[in-house]
């Protein structure tokens, strides 16, 4: 495919532009160091300390945890979002989670909307497949802390909702309850 | 010369340029390389001024452009993604054969036409590979008919579509599946294939014209994740 385009777009179809944030361009220098898509390998880890780290799941199927640095918090649950999970929304700055729980909606070109549907999807293929593990595979703040109606919510509570008001032995608090 | 908008067109990346003009697209880059692509896109509207000559393909925008964002939140960062997606509609059919003899109709020809509209390829964050392929196969069959009173002879067709989503997930080396707690839908296959490194792949099929739906892309999709050991493992807890 790349002999079709002229010798400025050989090695990169994108050219030699910034990134859409004004990232580096392929050959630059800072180039695959991008917020949200981790290190290179054999490159070493940024030194975030954990509680200055952003405290968003990232992952569709493969969760895992966000290493990026925390610029903003969450209006909505207080958690640390980098710059990359933040979202305008209503009432300031949002993370995936709670935009859509503010009844928001974002485009897939959008780059935290794989996040944003993950929930709602995972709570489909759970009914779907009949495997609760699909849902399950949230840690307990991701499972009940947005959801709607459960105490969750947009716009009651903070991050002390999950120590504060929630049972840690408890583990009967799912969306497959009668 | 050109229109306005068609300078404008031609100015896109060539990405996306292709994907307007030539229908189809078909590259292997890192996983922030395609959010140039992704960025031009979410700008397609406002470029082009919603012209229906250069709208994007439906399928790109109703399939792939979805499951590639999908494969984006798991992909190694370090490690290219390859998407191909053709919308071009020539319909190009193998040779006719008659259908085996035992058909009630005589004089029938069957031919086959195998697309692949979408198609990527992915080497995700714990190690495994991930290739998702849907394939539309067309029949066609022909045959030839005269009128009883006119004695015209005409050259009748008639298609019919079908969509083969085949999901294959090859786990690490020396990583186990593990099998599901509940048994997978009757609507679709699923085979551990043993080896060197195990894959796990999940098959379905539907009818009709229409491409699959996103969802049920990600309901087999689904499937082959839920024997990943990776998969079903909490996300480290705080």
């Amino acid at each position: 495919m790349s002999g079709q385009y002229p010798p400025d777009w050989e090695h990169s179809p994108h050219g030699s532009e910034p990134g859409p944030s004004g990232q580096p361009a392929y050959g630059q220098p800072g180039y695959g160091q991008q917020p949200g898509y981790g290190q290179p390998s054999g490159q070493p880890e940024p030194a975030v300390p954990a509680e200055q780290a952003c405290q968003v799941t990232t992952g569709f199927y493969l969760l895992s945890r966000c290493t990026s640095f925390g610029v903003d918090q969450c209006a909505n649950c207080g958690r640390r979002v980098c710059a990359l999970h933040a979202i305008s929304g209503p009432g300031g700055v949002l993370c995936p989670e709670c935009f859509v729980l503010a009844g928001q909606h974002s485009e897939p070109t959008d780059r935290s909307w794989a996040l944003q549907y993950r929930r709602r999807y995972r709570e489909d293929a759970g009914r779907e497949l009949q495997d609760p593990g699909i849902w399950w595979a949230f840690d307990r703040y991701d499972r009940y802390r947005f959801a709607a109606g459960r105490g969750g919510g947009f716009g009651g509570g903070g991050a002390h909702y999950y120590a504060a008001d929630y049972d840690e032995d408890d583990d009967s608090y799912g969306i497959f309850d009668s | 010369m050109f229109s306005a908008t068609k300078k404008k067109v031609q100015a896109l990346p060539p990405l996306h340029r292709d994907l307007v003009l030539e229908r189809t697209l078909g590259y292997a880059q890192l996983p922030h390389d395609w959010e140039y692509l992704l960025a031009s896109i979410a700008q397609h509207q406002a470029v082009t001024g919603g012209k229906r000559k250069y709208a994007l393909p439906g399928p790109f925008l109703a399939v792939a452009l979805p499951l590639l964002r999908v494969i984006l939140a798991d992909a190694r960062p370090e490690a290219p993604v390859a998407l191909l997606v053709d919308d071009r509609l020539d319909l190009v059919f193998g040779p006719g054969m008659p259908l085996p003899d035992h058909h009630h109709r005589r004089g029938i020809k069957i031919a086959w036409m195998v697309q692949i509209p979408i198609q990527a390829e992915a080497r995700l964050r714990d190690g495994s590979r991930l290739r998702i392929r849907i394939v539309r196969r067309t029949r066609r069959l022909t045959w030839r008919q005269r009128g009883s009173v006119s004695h015209k002879t005409k050259f009748k067709s008639k298609d019919k579509a079908y969509h083969l989503l085949q999901v294959a997930l090859r786990l690490p080396r020396g990583v186990e599946p593990v099998r599901p707690p509940t048994p997978s839908p009757n609507w679709l296959s699923v085979a551990v294939n043993p080896g060197d490194r195990y894959e796990i792949r999940a098959d379905t099929k539907t009818t009709g014209d229409e491409m699959p739906s996103v969802n049920l892309i990600l309901h087999v999709l689904t499937e082959a994740f839920r024997w990943s050991p990776t998969a079903r493992a909490t996300a480290v807890p705080r």
